[in-house]
């Protein structure tokens, strides 16, 4: 179904790529909300990646391909964004700003949401882009490795190393609960 | 749990928890939704049309897009044409006249097809070539100056497999169809045209879709009696399986196209000459050898499709398949200059072809892996046959003069790492 559904698309059919994009996009998302840390950029990097992929759709020669073609064209664009943001964005994620917001429960986790996203800002965007795809996108670590176009034992050392810089800056010392 | 997954300690294991909950959680709580207006064009299109409007409607628009295509097409059949000075394309598949103001811009990596017009192109390989290989174009045609690309359609539905003719009209040699006039990402407005090989269906793979980018009509006229001229040099159906002995360009023992050129033992067989392997995008310029060699495509009358040859190279004989691959991989600017072998002056890599060994020779300033690069696929059961096909490999020539592919990717080519010289000791 998605391979025919690439297939009109490129052939211009719009509602076809629309579904395509609604389909593929929710894990994406959170891929690159772990790149660039707020929902509005990740939102903006998405549309941004969704016209790119509309524009490239041509280029894609193998239809079966098409989650993955798609989430390096995101990946990349939050790579870029990334890049341009700095810290200016840091405030949108903090814990007053997601605690305060009307209708949640500070009981219900939202503390250590902002805590996890805060510490997000210590690791490098290559280590955001990775954690975001093998636990946003829930992707298997060779697809992330394809994804990152990095070898299978780099992403899985990197993982780790992510993994453990992350749990340092959340503050966890490492002390088995 | 796979192999491939790493066991996490404790530690790693609740910073994952956390993160995925607080990924999830956010995303579902400001989640990412399709803005389809960002890629629908703010004036109806013919692409939009077909999947949004009744099916009335749009058989209707659809009989509207015949007549219009007819109209446009009566003045190119005898009526009148342009008159201004014409150059003439012929690449040996298919041909086609434009105004002589028009100048080479470049040539399209996907295909080795050349770019004509009097505006600025140049292929863009923006960023990481394994994200988004080099679809990216970088037009520009103000002052109402024109791009036309070409390229051959691939990633599409296989070819050979019969799919009813969507609107269309015949125009000269061709069935043209105006496949979409996109005004969103191009604020000139692209006009797109397929062309389908004959013996194929419009949306097929190995069908050539021509873009005009102007905003200027006199400009747009030109593309479109451009259009009008374009014929395939040869007829019939290309997925019809070869049987019977051709005659290779060239003198026996010589085989020159014009483009590429080889020797091979005059001793040897010609089984196969020019033809397309339709699944794959695969053109096939000669199958030679002492061996017996039949093609794994069926013709379209029988079902179409393509799977391996069926070759006989017992008692020392051998079988040479020369092809090139028209639907290159996508990742067409990675660096994959890094030759394994050389006969005469001819560097290749070697992979296999199904059963055979296959090596290939990059075109003209193009890397490995590149369409457009020719391949050579060697089937022998003895070092005879193989040395034979090597000698084959190192007498091939490029005509001088053709346009080279260099650049195409010139700017995210990564130098090669510096000497590093014996350290202190």
């Amino acid at each position: 179904m998605e391979r025919e559904l690439v297939l009109a698309a490129r052939l211009g059919d719009e509602v076809a790529f629309a579904r395509l994009i609604e389909s593929e996009a929710p894990r994406t998302y959170r891929a690159v909300l772990a790149v660039v840390r707020s929902p509005e950029d990740a939102q903006e990097v998405m549309q941004d990646a969704t016209i790119r992929a509309w524009r490239q759709l041509r280029s894609l020669r193998d239809a079966d391909s098409w989650p993955a073609w798609f989430r390096r064209i995101a990946v990349r664009q939050a790579f870029d964004r990334a890049g341009h943001q700095g810290r200016i964005r840091l405030h949108e994620i903090t814990l007053d700003s997601v605690e305060g917001e009307a209708g949640r429960d500070p009981s219900s986790g939202w503390a250590e949401r902002a805590a996890v996203m805060s510490a997000l800002q210590l690791l490098a965007t290559e280590d955001r882009a990775l954690l975001g795809l093998r636990f946003g996108a829930d992707l298997a670590v060779p697809d992330v490795a394809a994804a990152l176009g990095i070898p299978l034992g780099t992403a899985k050392s990197r993982l780790h190393r992510a993994l453990g810089r992350l749990a340092a800056a959340m503050g966890d010392d490492d002390v088995r609960r | 749990m796979s192999g491939d997954e790493p066991i996490l300690t404790d530690r790693e294991e609740r910073a994952a928890t956390a993160l995925r909950a607080t990924l999830h959680d956010i995303a579902a709580a400001e989640p990412f939704r399709v803005d389809r207006e960002a890629f629908t064009a703010p004036v109806a299109r013919k692409g939009t049309v077909r999947g949004r409007l009744p099916v009335g409607l749009a058989a209707a628009l659809a009989v509207v897009l015949v007549a219009a295509m007819a109209v446009f097409a009566a003045p190119r059949l005898g009526i009148g044409g342009p008159a201004a000075p014409q150059e003439h394309f012929d690449n040996g598949q298919f041909a086609f006249d434009y105004p002589a103001t028009w100048q080479t811009l470049g040539i399209r990596s996907d295909g080795g097809l050349p770019v004509f017009g009097t505006g600025s192109w140049r292929l863009g390989c923006q960023g990481d070539p394994s994200a988004t290989g080099c679809g990216e174009e970088i037009t520009d045609v103000s002052g109402g100056r024109i791009v036309v690309t070409m390229w051959v359609n691939s990633g599409a539905p296989a070819a050979c497999v019969k799919n009813d003719a969507l609107g269309a009209a015949p125009l000269g040699d061709a069935w043209i169809r105006n496949a979409a006039e996109d005004r969103v990402f191009y604020p000139a407005g692209p006009t797109t045209w397929e062309i389908r090989r004959p013996g194929y269906d419009f949306g097929m793979n190995g069908n050539l879709w021509i873009q005009a980018v102007t905003d200027n009509p006199a400009e747009l006229a030109n593309a479109k009696a451009m259009v009008a001229t374009f014929h395939w040099e040869a007829a019939g159906d290309y997925c019809h399986s070869p049987t019977a002995a051709p005659t290779l360009p060239g003198t026996a023992g010589h085989f020159d196209n014009g483009q590429l050129s080889f020797d091979y033992p005059t001793g040897w067989r010609v089984l196969a000459g020019d033809y397309y392997e339709g699944m794959a995008v695969v053109q096939v310029y000669a199958v030679l050898g002492t061996g017996s060699w039949q093609s794994g495509c069926r013709s379209s009358a029988n079902g179409g499709g393509c799977t391996g040859d069926t070759v006989d190279v017992s008692s020392g004989r051998v079988v040479v398949k020369i092809w090139s691959r028209v639907d290159g991989p996508v990742n067409a600017c990675m660096g994959n200059d890094h030759a394994t072998a050389t006969f005469g002056p001819n560097a290749v890599i070697g992979s296999t072809y199904g059963s055979a060994v296959d090596w290939q020779i990059r075109y003209p300033g193009a890397e490995f892996q590149w369409e457009g690069n020719i391949d050579v696929a060697v089937w022998s059961d003895g070092p005879a046959g193989l040395a034979q096909a090597q000698a084959l490999i190192a007498s091939f020539r490029w005509a001088a003069g053709l346009p080279s592919a260099a650049g195409n990717c010139a700017q995210i080519d990564t130098p090669a790492p510096p000497t590093v010289g014996p350290g202190p000791t």
